[in-house]
């Protein structure tokens, strides 16, 4: 479907490139090494247009032991959505952060790092933004954070 | 006020910044604050920073997905905003639609259409209430735009059974077919409804003081509307014509015919005016599905597993345009559910309007309510 | 000695009665429990509301005593970094002096309770310009920021009213050529002095809703974005007093507007006696007007202090002094009254 969009993506993406697949014709699932996530993130909206974000979240997958981060974009000249994805390490995870390129995905990012402990370098404003000022209890998105014993201390209500 | 006054706040941030600036807590106790904070920079007339504190209404929502299986996951999901509910139900439904590869009945789609536009309605009424409050119109409209609520409740009451979280949407489906003397009723009361958006705009939307309060403040440039990730009526008044209803239809929409509306001011009155032009527009669309419903079952078998995957599913609340993405590993409990709703996006630009504008005081509700932010919205 | 005070209050219980009862304590008590109860009642019918329906059947009208009742139990609280002697004195002194204010309208005739003979206007209006300095005080030793915001806000609004109240009764006294409001309310037995002054008429209003802070320049209590404006630390009775307050203002200067432009006690005869009629008359357009400002309470929405500024003296200035020259102009062709 979109041929030419995944060629000119898989030229100016070049090396950093794993992985691009577009299963329906709005969607195209591009997933780079994280070393040059600014890059590839500050081509797309350059030269493609790729300028609105809509989403930005991380899933944590413990077996394969990395964290894959994704930012989704939507073209607002060709209305379709790109969405970036890259793995990052799952023992000490880091990345630069995106609020260069798009600057609306600075409260995703915030919340990226405080529920997956995800390191943002760069970001201006890395503050605690859902949970309490003094949670210590851990990174609740993460596959290791339980919430059965929070279950019985509300009485199974969860 | 310079001289400095220490201040305890468990939270360290009322402090006195400066020369005659002062942070003000526009907090959770405050009549229009919601449930969440702005901490306005400010020196008694202009604000320089607004930063917006939200998590206080953060119920984990993702997470307990994953502990739950699809049809489980449908009330937690549901309770997420108490207005806007079918629209949100949508997208959660939608997203596991397409992640196990199945299609609703069209006679499905136009239900769920006529639920979701009546929810529009429903949201819509509330906000701009809301929006006249803030403008400080003693509370005359709000409670005008509330009891008018009240025929479409009875409508969704007698479809579904509830007034506000209907569970109602499945996936594969609807869960009932239309009682009787149901669509009758419909018509009459979009009929009724119909001049009484014509009693509000003459009262309140060309109402001068109104319009003094309201126009020239807040201007969001196009540009800036898609930087910053806006979202819904707002976006459409700043000029982008972006609706999800047409650039990706769902449900019934693709079959409708419908316009969008967009404004080009960018500005608080063009957002309020707006609104009332979508909720017209939504009765055109309730009109149009009424009578071009086709008949047939109202739901399809839905598998026990998903396939494994992923899908990214919009949908257009109320605030603005919702986004769901999913992964699936084929269990029946979801391994990962992303809800991105609108007003966290919004919220960046109440934060960011500061810094290209000038604001004061008096003008901070206002503006806080023409983006229509709801804090549990954003806390999920 | 209890012989002079018998014969003391024997000499003066004509004054004594004006002072205690009417038009004095107990009827601006009274009006104040009236109107508020009115305006609760009023407003939520026309919000779709039933306004207070609980005390004292389905009306409500004891619902402002019990009210009351409650405000006076509760405890004073003081904020601890506020001024106290100046917080206490704040709330004490402001309904006073709306109060004095109502002293000096006649309300019918020989029924005054302060006759200043020949200049009762001029002192009329000395006596209001103590109200902003006193509202100040109380927002200012309260020692919050939502109450110094909203007691700066007051001082922009007092500019913004002042001076176009006064200009606009300049143009009655020059068409009356009196200062008294005695001989005002005598000199329109004929017709009213609102047909000649009409322009001088709406500059008055407008500002004269800036005066006692009614929509839409109830700024200093912007309640969406303030609280309660430079009263938000008052509590229990001091609260009451706030209340007291406002709506002796309210009464004080619609009274005045009665005065000045329609007619004050004057009126068809419908009773014999000419001080009941009076009073009567007084009362009658007393309601009428308080019922206007009500609806216009919940018709339009708030304007900003800087738009309310503006409107004072870009708009209702020139337009005073426009009204003055007209007035002048036909004092001197007509021959005035």
């Amino acid at each position: 479907m979109n041929d030419d969009i995944l060629e000119r993506i898989k030229s100016l993406a070049g090396e950093a490139l794993v992985e691009i697949k577009s299963p329906e014709d709005k969607r195209i699932y591009v997933k780079v090494k994280p070393e040059a996530i600014v890059d590839v993130a500050r081509r797309l909206k350059d030269e493609l247009g790729f300028d609105m974000p809509i989403s930005a979240g991380g899933t944590d997958y413990p077996k394969k032991n990395v964290i894959e981060l994704f930012w989704a974009i939507w073209n607002s000249g060709m209305n379709k959505v790109v969405i970036l994805k890259c793995e990052v390490d799952r023992d000490s995870p880091s990345i630069e952060s995106l609020t260069g390129v798009w600057p609306g995905v600075q409260k995703f990012e915030r919340e990226m790092w405080e529920l997956l402990g995800v390191d943002f370098k760069g970001h201006p404003r890395l503050k605690p933004l859902l949970l309490p000022e003094d949670w210590t209890e851990g990174y609740p998105l993460r596959k290791d954070f339980d919430l059965k014993p929070y279950r019985a201390k509300w009485g199974d209500r969860i | 006020m310079t001289t400095p006054i220490k201040r305890y706040s468990p939270f360290g941030e009322i402090e006195e910044v400066g020369e005659g600036l002062f942070k003000l807590n526009v907090g959770p106790q405050h009549p229009i604050s919601g449930q969440g904070r702005f901490i306005v920079l400010t020196d008694g007339e202009r604000v320089f920073d607004i930063e917006v504190d939200i998590g206080y209404s953060h119920r984990g929502i993702e997470k307990i997905l994953e502990y739950k299986t699809f049809v489980q996951g449908i009330v937690p999901v549901e309770r997420m905003v108490m207005l806007d509910t079918s629209n949100i139900l949508m997208g959660y439904v939608g997203a596991i639609e397409k992640v196990m590869d199945i299609e609703p009945p069209p006679r499905a789609n136009y239900i769920r259409t006529i639920i979701m536009e009546m929810n529009r309605i429903v949201s819509h009424l509330y906000a701009l209430g809301l929006l006249s409050e803030s403008a400080a119109w003693n509370p005359a409209v709000f409670l005008w735009t509330t009891a008018d609520r009240e025929p479409f409740l009875d409508l969704l009451e007698m479809l579904t059974g509830a007034r506000w979280s209907y569970s109602f949407f499945v996936p594969g489906g609807v869960r009932a077919d239309i009682p009787r003397g149901f669509i009758e009723r419909l018509k009459a009361t979009l009929d009724w409804f119909e001049k009484r958006i014509e009693v509000y705009e003459e009262a309140w939307i060309y109402n001068e003081l109104f319009r003094m309060r309201t126009e020239g403040m807040g201007v969001v440039s196009r540009q800036n509307a898609i930087e910053w990730g806006l979202a819904g009526p707002n976006l459409r008044a700043s000029g982008v014509p972006y609706d999800t209803r047409k650039n990706e239809p769902y449900a019934a929409y693709g079959e409708l015919d419908f316009k969008i509306v967009t404004h080009t001011a960018g500005d608080s009155y063009a957002r309020g005016w707006a609104r009332v032009e979508e909720m017209k527009v939504s009765i055109d669309i309730i009109r149009q599905a009424i009578d071009n419903m086709p008949d047939g079952p109202v739901r399809v078998r839905m598998p026990p597993r998903p396939k494994p995957g992923e899908a990214l599913f919009r949908v257009e609340t109320g605030r603005g345009e919702m986004n769901v993405y999913i992964v699936s590993d084929g269990k029946e409990k979801p391994y990962r559910i992303k809800i991105s709703p609108a007003s966290f996006r919004n919220f960046y630009t109440i934060e960011m309007l500061p810094k290209t504008q000038e604001i004061l005081l008096a003008d901070v509700p206002v503006l806080i309510y023409s983006f229509d932010p709801w804090f549990l919205d954003a806390d999920r | 000695m209890i012989d002079a005070l018998i014969s003391f209050v024997n000499e003066n219980l004509g004054v004594l009665f004006v002072i205690a009862i009417f038009p004095g304590l107990a009827f601006i008590l009274g009006f104040v429990i009236f109107a508020v109860w009115y305006q609760r009642k009023y407003l939520a019918r026309l919000m779709i509301r039933m306004g207070p329906v609980h005390c004292g059947g389905r009306m409500g009208w004891l619902q402002l005593i019990a009210d009351a009742m409650k405000l006076v139990a509760k405890e004073l609280i003081f904020p601890r970094a506020a001024n106290k002697t100046l917080f206490l004195f704040a709330s004490v002194v402001l309904p006073v002096i709306p109060a004095a204010m109502i002293a000096l309208i006649p309300f019918a005739p020989g029924l005054i309770i302060y006759d200043a003979a020949g200049v009762s206007l001029l002192v009329f209006f000395a006596i209001s310009t103590l109200f902003p300095v006193v509202s100040v005080i109380r927002g200012w030793a309260a020692n919050n920021k939502f109450t110094i915001i909203g007691a700066f806000r007051n001082i922009y609004l007092d500019i913004a009213g002042e001076i176009p109240v006064f200009l606009a009764s300049i143009g009655v006294m020059i068409w009356a050529g009196t200062y008294d409001l005695n001989e005002i309310v005598l000199k329109q037995a004929s017709m009213w002095f609102i047909v000649p002054q009409f322009l001088g008429f709406i500059v008055f209003f407008i500002g004269f809703l800036a005066m006692i802070e009614k929509v839409p320049f109830d700024i200093p209590t912007a309640e969406t974005e303030l609280i309660y404006g430079p009263n938000t630390e008052y509590s229990g009775a001091m609260f009451l007093n706030m209340m007291e307050a406002d709506y002796i203002n309210l009464l004080a200067w619609t009274l005045l507007m009665i005065t000045l432009y329609f007619g004050g006690y004057n009126g068809p005869p419908i009773f014999a006696d000419p001080v009941l009629n009076g009073v009567f008359w007084i009362l009658v357009k007393l309601i009428i007007a308080i019922t206007i400002i009500f609806t216009i309470t919940i018709s339009y929405a708030r304007l900003r202090i800087d738009q309310a500024v503006k409107m004072g003296w870009n708009y209702l200035l020139p337009l005073s002094i426009l009204n003055i020259l007209l007035t002048l102009a036909m004092k001197f062709y007509l021959g005035g009254v």
